[in-house]
């Protein structure tokens, strides 16, 4: 009836063949994870053991390492054990489904010692990871000479604010000194003059008839001589008028050095925001560094799998079929995590949870979103939402450090201005949004619970004197708050720097440095009116002087000229010469 | 209880070799054409292997028939790929495969990749001919092919034919009478 020949064995072999199934649904689930694995990405996956229990729909795995497929030397991930439970449901639509995961110590971008490629075809990408920083410590070292150049400009403006009076006086010397010149010039040529008559005149003469024409000119010249000493007697006269004019140009030129002095006073006042970038250019490069760490380090952790992946080309078309919502073939619905990672060249240990995490995001409804904590003194809480849903990468990660204890440290520059800051309390609040390569982020953080008082000041702000002074003012400051905000490229970044520590110490300064300012002006405010009073005085006693010498030479002259007159016979009683 | 095992074994190795018929060996021929043209990722490859088991077919003809066709199967790809994108992108076939794509475990079977769908349409075509080719060879040539195969230790081996001074002739003649009583 039955050929028990054929059915028997057949029997015993779909038998066999069912037992191996079941028994080595392990093996069979690591050979398709591990294949499916790599398809994927186009890098070498590797699952160290597995197991599986299909009814209830979990995976157990342990020891999984996937390689980086832009960094073969490198793993993308690495976690000592995975527990997923599948949505059974969904599996038998073939899609993995993880409705709950539980990732023991993950660990993102471990060294690999053999290459993770699969294909030598494939061609690391660099494009997010080239990102440079260093740029922004550079900025930091030229920060102490901006603040100091502060100080350097304001004394060479009152340098020059002096000169000005000093230049007046001098003009006015060398223009007295000239004017004096020409009128002893112009009378001692005018004395010459009258001594050649006097010689004329006194002269006897063989013919008398030739005298008559002799005194006819040289009473001309006496009376042309009259006209000359009248005129430099009056321009002589008009010199004090002219000494009037000029000592109230000099007296013009004080006032306004004096109010230059006292307005440049007024105006000084130390940079809130360079001082600042001294102070706290170092912890913005440092702060900006780590955010930008972070980034990386989350785009590392979760790359673009349209872009950063290789999938192995299999064979034929996947039709997506006209009317059928396109869903994900691997999906972790929500994931508890720990693990740890290098961040910013520190090591930190974290915890948490991570939801909508797929090889094809594009078919989920919602962004990855990683919620973590890192464990340790050092406690930092990062909500990470990182959409990769479209060619555009956009992130948005939100860091908080709720209040943290951290060390002594100095601000500053020991060539500038070396302030010691006591340890204190630390509490930041980052948030950064990253398009692609572009990055617009604010970094807010206060620091309270502490003292600071200036260790070193260099004597161009004041050196050790007002170091003191400014001292006394900053035993009341315990606390500052910065805000960072950067944007552009990370290669060049537009960083801009706000604290009201730049705002609090520049006050102080100000206040310290233009009190110093103010008595400093005071002395040279008085020495400027005493040297133009002595400048005014030399000036009005060498002008009396000289005034008097010229008058006295004019009028002795007038004196020659008028006994001139008086021997000469009256040419009126002359008789005519027909 | 020796003896038991041994005769276990027997029908074991005798299942492998099979039905040694014409049209068991063209089944065996035909299904193993089938397997080995659709892509082994597709659980239409292992459904219609269970099939073969559990048919009477000559699984030595499927083993050799499944090798010679899964290389064949790579080059009829471009053929496959035209042929399932014609099918699978048909406008008004759409819903069909929407409703087939939503149901559980078909999925499984990657209708939906041009190839596999392509492939199994092929393989289905060629089925009866392949059938029909195969049972008409080996009832012609059957014999002269048994008896040169019937050289070699391993297929007398397998074919549990070691005893059998003259291995050809007598199976086949026995498989022939077979034939005409079933």
């Amino acid at each position: 009836m039955f050929r028990w020949r054929y059915i028997i064995p057949r029997v015993i072999i779909f038998g066999l063949i069912i037992c191996i199934v079941a028994f080595a649904s392990g093996p069979l689930t690591k050979w398709l994870l591990i294949t499916g694995g790599q398809s994927v990405t186009g890098a070498k996956v590797e699952i160290g053991n597995l197991e599986t229990s299909w009814l209830e729909g979990k995976i157990r795995m342990g020891e999984i390492e996937i390689a980086d497929p832009r960094h073969p030397m490198n793993n993308l991930v690495q976690q000592d054990e995975a527990v997923l439970n599948l949505d059974v449901d969904r599996l038998l639509h073939k899609e993995f489904i993880v409705e709950q995961a539980r990732i023991s110590n993950i660990q993102f971008g471990t060294p690999r010692t053999d290459s993770g490629l699969l294909s030598k075809s494939n061609k690391p990408s660099h494009v997010d990871l080239d990102w440079i920083i260093n740029p922004l410590k550079k900025q930091a070292k030229t920060l102490g000479q901006n603040w100091l150049e502060q100080f350097e400009r304001r004394s060479l403006k009152v340098i020059e604010d002096k000169l000005e009076t000093v230049r007046v006086a001098r003009q006015l010397n060398e223009q007295w000194t000239a004017r004096y010149r020409y009128h002893h010039e112009q009378a001692n040529k005018i004395k010459k003059q009258i001594d050649e008559l006097k010689s004329m005149i006194k002269k006897p003469s063989k013919n008398p008839l030739r005298d008559f024409e002799r005194l006819q000119v040289a009473m001309r010249q006496i009376n042309n001589f009259h006209n000359q000493l009248r005129t430099t007697r009056r321009e002589i006269h008009q010199l004090d008028d002219l000494l009037k004019r000029d000592r109230q140009r000099l007296i013009d030129a004080k006032e306004r050095d004096q109010q230059k002095i006292k307005s440049s006073a007024e105006f000084f006042k130390v940079d809130a925001n360079t001082t600042s970038e001294l102070l706290l250019g170092r912890q913005r490069s440092d702060y900006v560094n780590e955010v930008i760490s972070w980034v990386k380090w989350f785009r590392g952790v979760l790359p673009n799998p349209k872009r950063d992946f290789y999938p192995q080309r299999s064979r034929g078309e996947n039709i997506q079929f006209v009317g059928l919502k396109p869903r994900p073939k691997f999906l972790i619905q929500s994931a508890k995590i720990t693990g740890r990672g290098n961040i910013g060249g520190q090591r930190h240990d974290f915890f948490g949870s991570a939801t909508n995490l797929s090889t094809q995001p594009e078919f989920v409804e919602a962004p990855t979103v990683f919620n973590l904590e890192t464990s340790g003194a050092r406690r930092i809480q990062v909500v990470a939402q990182l959409d990769r849903r479209t060619d555009k990468k956009i992130d948005d990660i939100r860091i908080k450090i709720p209040g943290i204890r951290i060390p002594a440290k100095h601000l500053g520059s020991p060539d500038s201005m070396l302030l010691d800051v006591s340890e204190g309390r630390l509490v930041a609040d980052i948030g950064v949004r990253v398009e692609d390569n572009n990055l617009v982020g604010r970094i807010v953080f206060r620091q309270d619970h502490l003292k600071m008082s200036v260790r070193q000041l260099n004597p161009k702000a004041g050196g050790f004197n007002l170091a003191s002074s400014i001292n006394q003012q900053l035993s009341q400051l315990n606390e500052f708050v910065v805000q960072i905000d950067f944007s552009g490229k990370p290669n060049n970044l537009n960083v801009k720097l706000q604290s009201d520590l730049g705002t609090k110490i520049s006050d102080a300064f100000g206040r310290m440095v233009n009190q110093a300012a103010a008595e400093t002006i005071a002395v040279q405010t008085r020495r400027l009116e005493e040297q133009v009073n002595e400048e005014i005085a030399r000036l009005t006693n060498r002008h009396k002087t000289e005034i008097n010498k010229l008058l006295k030479i004019v009028n002795a002259d007038s004196n020659v000229v008028a006994g001139l007159e008086k021997i000469i016979p009256n040419l009126n009683k002359w008789p005519k010469i027909r | 209880m020796i003896t038991g095992i041994w005769k276990i074994f027997r029908m074991f190795r005798g299942s492998f070799a099979g039905g040694d018929t014409p049209r068991q060996i063209g089944f065996g021929v035909a299904m193993g054409m089938l397997i080995g043209i659709v892509p082994k990722d597709s659980l239409f490859t292992y459904v219609f292997g269970v099939l073969l088991l559990m048919s009477t077919a000559n699984l030595l003809s499927a083993l050799v028939s499944g090798f010679v066709f899964t290389w064949m199967g790579f080059l009829l790809d471009p053929l496959s790929h035209a042929l399932g994108k014609v099918v699978l992108t048909n406008a008004n076939w759409q819903a069909t495969w929407c409703a087939l794509y939503e149901m559980p475990i078909v999925p499984w079977t990657k209708f939906n990749n041009t190839v596999v769908t392509g492939s199994l349409l092929i393989g289905l075509a060629l089925f009866i001919p392949v059938y029909w080719g195969a049972t008409k060879t080996f009832k012609t040539y059957g014999p002269r092919i048994n008896s040169k195969l019937g050289q070699y230790s391993t297929y007398r081996w397998l074919a549990g034919r070691e005893h059998f001074n003259q291995p050809a002739e007598p199976a086949m003649n026995k498989t022939l009478t077979q034939t005409e009583v079933v």
